[in-house]
């Protein structure tokens, strides 16, 4: 395969690149016309999306290091459209208004790149590279409102743990080099299986898991998650719970499918513990927050264990995999929903405190009804998407005789049912300080529409989603 | 093409989305956003309407919906002839009743709530006619009576309208449930509830010939048909009919003459493959059909609300309807479903602007001599009175003519009861023509006037159509409309024409309006007073509705409500009793109950929340807001999770 052949591969990730030296560029030269700069951006996420369909045949690009597959373009679909929502989210975020918005979406869509590389990385230096390069970038948008201690408070204790991990995760790598000669995934994998087990390995294994841990907030490397997610700028709050963490799983299902041969090293206790301990942990803490960001902090802590349930059981069922898939997928549009709402009200009234969402329903009547399915959505009611998650999750418990999981799982969702009701009660039946109507800014309302839909539309026509997360072989 | 037909439910859809949440900003142009959106669809049904009558072809688009292992779920849209011809009639009809009411909504404060929720309506009434299997129907079927519901008690701060409201709901919730189980049934028996696979299905299980499966699917057909009972508002559930007029007159038009309450017999009608195999179920369907015709225009015969009369019209046309289906005369019950849906919409329309231009008064005992006043009115009214009388060549002539052509052949009874019926309805509808439109006007202080453009050419539309629609469905054309139906076959009963039938049918309407000419013209002949005293105990009865809603009061609702009473008092008394009559020790055994309550029961619910609690507090203490805690914890876990996966592993 030639270069030119090669770097056709990438069209998608070219084309974002350009819009975001694009957006850079306009942003140097014109400073005026700031206000075009997010649409710009949004516009080139789109046409990239719209790309991934011409670019989905199945290849091995750049000698191995990346490679185009069904897992990849799925999770490209995930990253991208998640990154557009919170786009959107940040245009109407009062406090990021005017506020070196060139710089905020240059970085915004050079995430994007990074995650786009990162989930077709097949190579652990490139796994590497891809992975800085997505932190470095949530680094600074978490920080970019330096002028709030909070911000750079969270930025600097998400940078700083984030240095620790990724260092493991490379000393982690390193030893797997050693170990095997190879830094391709495959060829781990075939060295592995004749070499077996040893605590070499298995020390590989933990120290790459804590890189990738701490990407998906898994306990207990979520400890930077909480506090982070309460100083960033809210959008970016949302952009860390769901386009980083999808970009986390992507490359944990790669590294634990690909590299790691279960008859060599079984993962699945270790995984098994961590997953209930993380949606567990999870949800009894969420209980007690009293600043919406920190709930669903938490609460996307508990949803990433859910995912972890489908991880852990890829190798026992077939439903494994597609159902963590379908979950991921709910999960973005719910939690992105949800996040929506709360920047609406934090506009209004400056608050992200669960007691000023009091009597919320009577002052903005479609944010709360919005809130309120994003909730019930994410406690898995049907007829919503986080049903319909939840069942494809419960199924493959069952098939694949994981009954305690199921049990596990069940009781989590009990009592995360307390607290995302807490809200809706908080909203709809308890009174609030004010009667003043709240207004929503036009690009969050396409926000919540379109999230809305997703959460309405998956919970009422899963098929053709099932249909999209089941396309998954990955190295079977 | 093919998903053209899914389209058309869904522009009102977008339409109600659309007003619903922007009422306020769109004020009077919600009424342009629903009425474009009908508008739309009406063009829409035109053309699937005539690819389908070119064709023959039964258009149809389906997708997967849900899949459990091996058994998917398909959801979609199937259009054949009935289909094509019931989505032109309710577009046609729903887009005029919408400009009407443009007109009659004016400066109402919620004008913009009424077109969301008759957007709604429309969404829901031709889903229902689109769906290719019974659960999206029942989906849609639903749909329409929340929007009945909604409609009826559109003025809900009149406390008639909200108990016609609640009426309309609870009645026809007991249909619905009908129709749910019998759906479950016929999933459970024939294993699918899409149409074109019952087709195939239900045949060849009732050629099984095996006794429990024939119950199993008799029993379906009639608790479906029960769902239509509910909808159709045929005796006995007819009740909530005649109070839904509470509602503003463009929703009775619409809902409850012309559409929703047709729903009922397109339910009939589309799953007829059942009936077809079950003559037991039919012959059920053809009596509750006849008595309903004949019940309600005894009833119209002597009310005095102008819109009450055409309620109980409505009941006896439908009656009609059902009778139709019962004796196996398909085509002509739903070529008379088309027809009444134009003259009866005209029919409501012209009472509507009729209360509109009289200032909301409804007693036909105060009007009389509106003839010169509202002449488009008058005219539009008179062709409609004369369409459901049955004078050729009007369109209520030939429809109602092939119906009793049916009865005729099939059930003699039925046919003298029908014929009847046709002799009272010409009667009735005159009586009512004559009391509002001729003669001088009764009560002097109201300054009626004419209605605004808006209003009236809906009307004139109508009743071009009111008047001609009858032609392309008589034997003149070779029965046109009754064959691009696609009858199937075993619903294709054919009945050879008559004149025996005819010349009497056309005697009884002549008759029918020659009495009603002599009791109320201007200067009548008979006195209505003395016929009136001379049927005594008849008239009272008829008057009085036969007192079905006292007899559901005695037997039913109130018996309810008594029960609810007594199962209270008797859990207070058994309380009470328990307590005095057991003394001290009962005391005590309560007290131990209570202790028990509070300490076990209760106390293991807030046990378990303040564990949750008490951990959620314990966790919370990891997050120092310390980042180098964190790093420690971190490193500290990873640790645990090496040597603990090192020592499982041995």
């Amino acid at each position: 395969m030639s270069y030119a052949e090669y770097l056709a591969a990438i069209g998608p990730e070219i084309a974002l690149t350009i819009a975001a030296l694009l957006v850079m560029s306009i942003d140097a030269l014109w400073p005026r016309s700031v206000r075009a700069i997010p649409w710009i951006g949004i516009a080139g996420l789109l046409v990239t999306l719209a790309m991934l369909p011409m670019f989905r045949a199945e290849r091995v690009a750049f000698s191995g290091l990346l490679v185009i597959d069904p897992l990849a373009v799925l999770f490209k679909v995930i990253a991208l459209i998640s990154v557009i929502l919170v786009a959107l989210l940040s245009i109407s975020h009062r406090p990021l208004r005017g506020f070196h918005e060139g710089e905020y979406h240059t970085l915004l869509l050079f995430f994007a790149v990074g995650l786009m590389f990162l989930v077709g990385a097949a190579h652990l230096l490139m796994i590497y590279l891809a992975l800085e390069m997505v932190s470095l970038a949530a680094y600074l948008l978490t920080g970019h409102l330096k002028l709030d201690p909070r911000s750079s408070e969270a930025a600097l204790k998400y940078y700083l743990f984030g240095a620790l991990c990724s260092g493991l995760f490379l000393y982690g790598a390193s030893i797997l080099f050693g170990l095997t000669g190879t830094l391709h995934l495959d060829g781990i994998a075939e060295a592995v299986r004749a070499s077996g087990l040893s605590a070499a390995l298995l020390a590989a294994l933990v120290l790459m898991l804590i890189g990738l841990g701490f990407k998906i907030a898994m306990v207990p490397f979520h400890l930077w998650a909480p506090d982070a997610y309460e100083g960033a700028p809210t959008p970016i709050t949302a952009l860390l719970s769901v386009a980083s963490k999808a970009g986390g799983f992507a490359v944990l299902l790669r590294v634990l499918a690909v590299a790691f041969p279960l008859e060599a090293l079984d993962w699945q206790p270790m995984l098994w513990v961590l997953c209930v301990v993380t949606m567990s942990l999870g949800n009894v803490i969420a209980v007690r927050q009293g600043n919406i960001k920190r709930l669903l902090a938490y609460s996307s802590i508990a949803q990433a264990g859910y995912v972890l349930v489908g991880v852990v059981l890829m190798r026992q069922t077939p439903a494994g995999l597609p159902s963590a898939m379908i979950y991921l997928i709910a999960y973005l549009f719910m939690n992105i929903g949800a996040f929506a709402v709360v920047i609406v009200v934090s506009n209004a009234l400056g608050s992200d405190k669960i007691e000023d969402y009091r009597g919320l329903a009577r002052r903005a009547p479609l944010a709360s009804a919005s809130l309120a399915v994003f909730l019930v959505s994410l406690t898995g009611i049907p007829p919503l998407a986080g049903f319909i998650g939840k069942f494809y999750l419960f199924a493959a418990t069952i098939d694949a005789h994981a009954y305690w999981l199921a049990v596990i799982m069940g009781v989590n969702s009990v009592v995360a049912a307390f607290y995302y009701f807490r809200v809706v009660r908080a909203m709809y039946l308890d009174a609030g300080k004010s009667e003043e109507p709240i207004g929503t800014a036009r690009p969050l309302q396409v926000a919540v529409g379109v999230t809305l839909l997703g959460t309405f539309v998956i919970g009422v026509w899963p098929q053709p989603f099932l249909l999209f997360a089941a396309a998954l072989p990955l190295g079977f | 093409m093919d998903f053209l037909p899914a389209l058309i439910p869904v522009l009102p859809l977008l339409a109600f989305a659309v007003i619903i949440t922007n009422g306020r900003r769109l004020g009077w142009s919600a009424c342009l956003v629903a009425v474009g959106a009908s508008l739309t669809s009406a063009v829409l049904a035109a053309l699937v309407y005539s690819r389908v009558l070119l064709s023959h072809e039964t258009l149809a688009w389906s997708f997967e919906w849900v899949r459990w292992g091996e058994t998917a779920l398909r959801m979609g849209v199937r259009i054949d002839g009935l289909g094509a011809l019931m989505l032109f009639m309710v577009t046609v009809v729903g887009t005029l009743i919408e400009i009407y009411a443009i007109g009659y909504m004016a400066g109402d404060k919620t004008f913009s709530r009424f077109f969301a929720f008759v957007s709604l309506f429309m969404a829901g009434m031709l889903g229902l006619v689109v769906a290719d299997n019974l659960l999206l129907l029942f989906v849609s079927w639903e749909i329409m009576g929340l929007c009945s519901y909604f409609l009826i008690g559109f003025y809900f701060h009149r406390p008639s309208a909200a108990a016609a409201g609640i009426k309309a709901f609870i009645t026809t919730r007991i249909g619905d449930v009908g129709l749910l189980i019998g759906m479950i049934l016929l999933w459970w028996t024939a294993g699918t509830l899409r149409f074109d696979e019952l087709l195939l299905a239900v045949p060849a299980l009732a050629g099984l010939g095996d006794a429990h499966v024939d119950l199993m699917l008799t029993a379906a057909a009639l608790l479906i048909f029960v769902g239509t009972i509910g909808k159709s508002a045929q005796f006995p559930l007819h009740v909530w009919l005649p109070d839904a007029m509470e509602g503003p007159t463009p929703v009775s038009a619409l809902i409850h003459a012309a559409t929703m309450v047709a729903a009922g017999v397109f339910l009939v009608a589309r799953s007829f493959i059942l009936f077809a195999q079950f003559p037991a179920a039919l012959t059920v369907v053809a009596w509750v059909g006849g008595f309903t015709a004949l019940f309600a225009a005894l009833i119209a015969l002597t009310q005095n609300d102008i819109k009450r009369v055409l309620a109980y019209s409505t009941l006896s046309q439908l009656g009609y309807m059902v009778m139709a289906l019962g004796l196996g005369a398909y085509a002509a019950g739903m070529f008379h479903l088309i027809t009444h849906a134009f003259f009866k919409a005209l029919l409501f329309m012209g009472a509507g602007a009729v209360i509109h231009g009289f200032h909301h008064v409804q007693d036909m005992r105060r009007m009389g001599g509106l003839w010169g006043k509202m002449p488009w009115t008058a005219w539009t009214f008179l062709v409609a009175t004369l369409a459901i009388s049955g004078i050729p060549p009007l369109s209520g002539f030939w429809s109602k003519d092939e119906i009793l052509l049916g009865a005729f052949h099939e059930s003699p009874v039925l046919w003298v009861a029908g014929t009847f019926t046709a002799f009272l309805t010409a009667f009735y509808m005159f009586r009512l023509f004559f009391m509002t439109f001729t003669g001088r006007q009764r009560d002097g202080e109201i300054h009626a006037h004419e209605s605004p453009a808006v209003m009236i050419l809906p009307l004139v539309v109508l009743a071009v159509g009111a008047a001609l629609l009858g032609i392309p469905g008589s034997p003149w054309m070779g029965l046109w409309v009754q064959h691009s139906l696609d009858v199937p076959a075993y619903a294709l009963a054919h009945h050879h024409h008559s004149n025996l039938v005819m010349g009497l049918s056309i005697a009884v309407a002549v008759a029918g309006i020659a009495l009603a000419w002599l009791m109320y013209a201007p200067r009548p002949t008979i006195q209505p007073a003395r016929v009136a005293r001379a049927m005594g105990r008849l008239y009272t009865l008829s008057l009085n509705k036969f007192h079905i809603d006292e007899i559901y009061a005695a037997l039913i609702i109130n018996p309810t409500r008594a029960l609810a009473r007594g199962s209270f008092r008797f859990d207070l008394g058994l309380i009470d009793g328990a307590v005095n009559g057991m003394g001290w020790l009962q005391r005590a055994l309560a007290s131990l109950k209570g202790l028990f309550d509070k300490w076990v029961v209760d106390g293991i619910v807030n046990l378990l929340a303040t564990i949750v609690q008490a951990l959620s507090a314990v966790f919370g203490l990891i997050q120092t807001g310390r980042v180098h805690n964190y790093l420690l914890l971190a490193s500290l876990g990873a640790l645990v999770i090496a040597c603990l996966t090192w020592w499982n592993m041995g």
